[in-house]
């Protein structure tokens, strides 16, 4: 613990001592960090939202004819205990005939045809989350279409499939967009890094004649490369934060990173940081010993 | 405690030109020894060598236990942890003051306890006599404070072989002789002193024996009878 504050404490010097240049780099890594932020906060939107509407649409599963109440109750038991599956409501063919001829404006449909045409029916609501995962629909539905008395299993194929389809481009974009954001963030940490190294140079020469090891000289500047990530991300997720509040009003209902998002986006950051602090210093490190050589020669 | 065994060093490639040939030489513990020689002599390269700056081209050297034909690259660090090192040039941390120039070697070897670090800082600083100055920066110094604070800091982790190249190059005489008297009193504390100059006055002055070197070649050894028998009246043999 005490030699992970000595590494911190040298960290902070280092971006105290090149402030201007920590500062630009800090609002470059905010910048972008804050992009990713802002396509994270649209897709968690979007996702909650599509989850709620599947999740209010549903399927409906139709029964064979002359499937008794009992079996009715045994299979709206077993599908409610299907994971993806929020609520399954039992509709017997009469309450269904009620609602039709309620619908068809008092019509008797009974004295039409002489008989009630309509089968007890299952209606099952997903979990949001269930109902946000592209195609879980179409499998939960398949996968009831296979139980025996099951007649037929149906939802609303179309606008399902538009949404997959919509969701699986979002995530695509939040693919690249990450991964592009990451490009940057690893150039400007790269070359910041670097040149605050450069600036060191000499003192991790006089560090390594007296006996310094590489992971002593390395450790501050692995801490600087996350110290920079973590303020430029808790930076970039404060502006969002006002950039949502600010819009609020346009945007009624857009929620802001629910508390896990906030943690693994820091956390990512960080690691991120680290990742990109090892791949700056680990060269220039060995780049030291060979300069003194060459001084040397 | 230092052995070079048939020692070549080039900077060119393994057919020379040499730097050093040949050279073969044993240094005992708590001996003070001075290599005299000119300008490429060879004098740094071989304290270069101790320290596995630099690694022999041909030839063998074993400093303690670490044998450089067969020390990797990772032990290094140990190996220097056990020597401290003086530099005509001083080589401080501009930007750390006396103190914590001094006080960077103990956290390096892993000393982290404030008041530890505090103490022993202090006790070299009072006897370098640069504690009055400890909170000043090594640029508002004098050539031999700076140098001062240097021995201060190769002094600080208690090392048990101290190695200096041309402590006194940039000094007046009366300074260089303070800074040699502080070698002398530490090596009387027990540790091994190796010592690059080209002041042959001083050298006598100070050594329990004189290496000259020439060209790259051991030229002749010197034993200062003033030295030792100065020595052991004042202090009794100290091996």
């Amino acid at each position: 613990m005490q030699q992970f504050r000595f590494f911190l404490t040298e960290a902070w010097e280092y971006l105290w001592r090149g402030r201007g240049t920590s500062l630009a780099s800090i609002v470059a890594l905010s910048a972008v960090l804050f992009l990713f932020a802002l396509v994270l906060l649209v897709t968690h939107n979007v996702v909650a939202w599509s989850g709620q509407l599947s999740a209010r649409e549903g399927i409906t599963v139709f029964l064979a004819d002359g499937v008794s109440d009992l079996r009715a109750r045994e299979l709206q038991e077993l599908f409610a205990g299907f994971g993806e599956v929020g609520e399954v409501r039992f509709v017997s063919r009469e309450e269904a005939l009620l609602s039709l001829e309620q619908d068809l404006g008092g019509l008797s449909v009974n004295d039409a045809l002489g008989e009630n045409p309509l089968p007890n029916t299952l209606v099952v609501s997903l979990t949001s989350a269930a109902a946000a995962q592209p195609g879980a629909t179409q499998r939960l539905a398949a996968e009831m279409l296979n139980y025996d008395d099951v007649e037929d299993a149906v939802f609303g194929d179309e606008w399902i499939d538009a949404l997959d389809q919509g969701l699986r481009r979002l995530r695509v974009a939040n693919l690249a967009v990450g991964f592009l954001s990451a490009l940057a963030v690893g150039l400007v940490l790269f070359t910041t890094l670097k040149l605050v190294f450069l600036g060191r140079r000499e003192t991790i020469r006089i560090l390594k004649v007296v006996g310094a090891t590489n992971r002593f000289i390395r450790s501050p500047f692995l801490v600087l490369g996350a110290l920079q990530c973590l303020l430029s991300g808790g930076l970039a997720l404060l502006l969002l934060f006002g950039a949502r509040a600010a819009l609020s009003s346009w945007l009624p209902g857009f929620a802001y990173l629910p508390p896990s998002q906030i943690a693994l986006f820091l956390l990512g950051s960080v690691v991120f940081g680290l990742i990109a602090a090892l791949l700056a210093i680990e060269p220039a490190l060995h780049g030291v010993e060979q300069d003194r050589q060459e001084v040397v020669r | 405690m230092i052995r070079l065994e048939n020692v070549y060093k080039s900077y060119s490639g393994s057919t020379g030109p040499w730097v050093l040939e040949d050279l073969s030489l044993g240094i005992g513990a708590r001996e003070m020894v001075f290599l005299l020689g000119a300008s490429g002599a060879g004098k740094s390269t071989l304290l270069k060598l101790v320290t596995l700056e630099e690694r022999p081209t041909k030839g063998k050297i074993k400093v303690h236990h670490f044998d450089s034909s067969l020390v990797k690259e990772r032990q290094v660090p140990e190996l220097r942890r056990r020597c401290g090192v003086v530099y005509q040039d001083f080589r401080l941390i501009r930007d750390k003051t006396v103190q914590e120039n001094v006080a960077y070697v103990l956290k390096m070897t892993g000393i982290l306890d404030p008041d530890v670090i505090r103490n022993e800082s202090h006790r070299v600083l009072d006897l370098v006599g640069l504690y009055a100055k400890r909170h000043q920066f090594p640029t508002t110094l004098s050539g031999g404070e700076q140098q001062r604070c240097a021995i201060a800091r190769a002094l600080v982790h208690q090392p048990s072989i101290v190695l200096a190249d041309e402590p006194t190059g940039n000094l007046d005489p009366a300074m260089g002789a303070e800074i040699f008297e502080i070698l002398r009193r530490v090596n009387v504390a027990g540790a091994t002193v190796l010592v690059a100059t080209h002041d042959q006055d001083l050298a006598r002055r100070f050594a329990d024996r004189i290496v000259v070197l020439e060209q790259g070649k051991l030229r002749r050894e010197e034993t200062p009878r003033a030295r030792r028998s100065v020595e052991l009246g004042e202090l009794g043999p100290v091996r």
